[in-house]
């Protein structure tokens, strides 16, 4: 089965399109899907990363791009990456990982497996938001 | 027997209703007993206390129309109200927070803050301190937040007891040049903060924001307190700001200069801490104000138990403050008009419900002895009696006027019950008054931890300070 064709991004204000927020603790989901909301994006919030594939295809607004914050309950980051890249229609999706491990070699592994952004919790919820209406602005 | 005795007096020592029995007892009994005493001996005594009671209930109601007169004006911060919020400074919030009652409100209100705050994060830091007696789930819940968000810190504080622990442990932790202390239930405005540093930035030292209930659909009674707290922080605490500059920190939704407050601490031994700090600040010679534009919402008591046990613990804590700070009032270096006001809110806070209840103790020897006095006809009762209902109605009318405008249309009736049945609430609260004397003074200093709200787990945890 191949891929299918690549898209331009849908980033761009008032875009139907999406974020899809990967988080395991609720308290955690809540906080930064009230963070990507303030700067105007929807948000689809999952638990996991079977549920993050399962989005990917079946949620009610194209993902446009992914924030997944470790850990996962599978531990399994760099795979999910790895799918989205190879199923999302966008050429310009992008992947915010906020990592729980600060070691460099963790960090450079997210970033080969295709994450455009790796930042080492705790992170300045701001800075995050920030980041987001950047990579959207580049996106589109 | 002897240890039966004791077993006995310490059982009665433990309700709250013996001290209400023996502050009616000895402040309307036994004045009751003197009058008829007094009047047998000499009649005009009995006439001159009456004029004595009505001149108190009339000076009162003077001082209140003062304050609902200087309340109306529309003092604004004389500072820019477009403070770049990049110019903010490093803003401290101390969340405080006995966790086992307040273990269900605690994330949401650590939510409101690290997201509806208009301050940029990277300004702020949030510490919730808080204590509890055992492990509970929603630690774990902030350990992630913490994990997550580089301005949050959930400080633990073992062998902490009060509120007051809470607050000086955290204050080892704070950085920022304004502190904001809340308790756990609140939620600030997005304009809180920027409105607040304007005053700092003028050079006062501590402001005082308006509290206002959110809860108030929950019960009748919590919209009658939300009808309250629309007087105390829309009238009261405003009028006595724009009458002589000068403010009371209530114990939340209060921001502080950070150096003032690190310096002065709170004092854990006081059931008002809060009170007692806004004491020492002013007798330091800082300045404190009140802006009721600064809104931050709270979930008021909506429950008549959980009302009565925190204004037990309000009563007493401000005759503490009265007895420990009254004397240093007077010999303080503060304006004569800000003196003698706080020797209004001090001494004659805790001196009226005494005085107030004389009416009933002189009625009642006028029945035994057969006094009668013309009230009627005299010019002098007459006018302290309609000056008395005139404040009570003015009262209400100007606190419908000054709510917030959610707050008014939704509890619209609920202003005219409030200002109907102002003269029995009042009296209820001067019960509350005499009885907390009586608790000092015999030295009881237990108190219930305040029940949020009736949805709120039933904790009734007692605790000592």
């Amino acid at each position: 089965m191949s891929n299918p064709p690549r898209v331009p991004s849908p980033f761009r204000p008032g875009a139907d399109a999406g974020v899809l927020l990967v988080a395991s603790a609720e308290v955690e989901r809540d906080a930064l899907a009230a963070r990507i909301r303030k700067t105007g994006e929807r948000v689809i919030a999952v638990v996991d990363g079977a549920h993050a594939v399962r989005a990917l295809t079946d949620a009610p607004v194209p993902v446009a791009e992914i924030v997944v914050s470790e850990p996962l309950p599978d531990g399994r980051t760099e795979p999910l990456i790895r799918y989205a890249r190879s199923i999302s229609p966008f050429a310009g999706l992008r992947i915010i990982v906020l990592a729980e491990d600060s070691r460099a070699a963790h960090h450079t592994a997210l970033y080969d497996s295709g994450a455009d952004l790796v930042a080492a919790k705790p992170i300045d919820l701001d800075l995050l938001s920030r980041q987001i209406v950047a990579l959207r602005r580049r996106a589109a | 027997m002897t240890s039966t005795w004791r077993d006995t007096l310490g059982r009665l020592a433990r309700h709250d209703g013996t001290y209400v029995l023996v502050a009616y007892l000895l402040f309307l009994g036994v004045p009751a007993l003197a009058y008829v005493l007094l009047g047998a001996v000499a009649p005009w005594t009995m006439t001159a206390a009456h004029y004595a009671v009505a001149g108190a209930y009339a000076f009162t109601a003077a001082v209140m129309l003062l304050e609902l007169r200087f309340a109306l004006r529309r003092k604004r911060c004389p500072a820019d109200p477009q403070v770049a919020l990049e110019e903010l400074p490093l803003v401290s919030v101390i969340v405080s927070a006995y966790l086992p009652n307040e273990q269900h409100l605690i994330v949401e209100t650590l939510q409101h803050l690290t997201t509806k705050l208009n301050a940029p994060t990277h300004k702020l830091q949030i510490i919730l301190a808080y204590n509890t007696d055992r492990d509970l789930p929603v630690e774990r819940e902030l350990r992630t937040l913490q994990g997550l968000n580089a301005s949050f810190t959930a400080l633990r504080v073992p062998g902490s007891s009060s509120k007051a622990h809470n607050i000086n442990a955290a204050l080892e932790l704070v950085e920022g040049e304004m502190t904001l202390l809340l308790d756990a239930d609140h939620h600030p405005a997005p304009d809180a903060i920027e409105r607040a540093w304007r005053w700092l930035a003028l050079g006062y030292d501590v402001v005082q924001g308006r509290c206002t209930v959110r809860n108030a659909d929950e019960s009748t009674f919590a919209r009658y307190v939300a009808v309250e707290f629309e007087q105390i922080y829309g009238v009261s605490h405003t009028g006595r700001s724009h009458l002589l500059d000068t403010a009371v920190f209530g114990g939340t939704n209060g921001y502080w200069r950070t150096s003032l407050l690190k310096r002065l601490r709170v004092d854990e031994q006081m059931l008002t801490e809060d009170i007692d700090v806004s004491m020492r600040a002013l007798l330091s010679g800082a300045r404190l104000v009140h802006d009721r534009t600064i809104v931050s919402t709270e979930i008021g008591t909506a429950m008549f138990r959980s009302w009565w046990s925190q204004r037990m613990r309000w009563a007493q804590g401000w005759f503490q403050v009265t007895l420990r700070h009254q004397g240093a009032v007077w010999a303080s270096g503060l304006p004569g008009p800000v003196r003698a006001y706080w020797t209004y809110l001090l001494l004659w806070r805790e001196l009226f419900p005494l005085l107030s209840l004389q009416v009933l103790a002189l009625l009642a020897a006028d029945l035994a002895t057969g006094h009668t006095i013309a009230w009627l006809g005299d010019p002098f009762l007459l006018g302290t009696t309609a000056l008395t209902f005139a404040s009570g109605a003015a009262g209400g009318l100007t606190t419908w006027r000054l709510a917030l405008p959610e707050l008014r249309r939704r509890l619209g009736p609920w202003f005219l019950v409030h200002a109907l049945t102002a003269s029995a609430y009042t009296t209820l609260k001067n019960t509350v008054c005499m009885a907390a004397m009586a608790r000092e003074l015999a030295g009881r200093r237990v108190w219930v931890v305040t029940r949020r709200s009736r949805f709120t787990i039933p904790e009734t945890v007692a605790a000592t300070t």
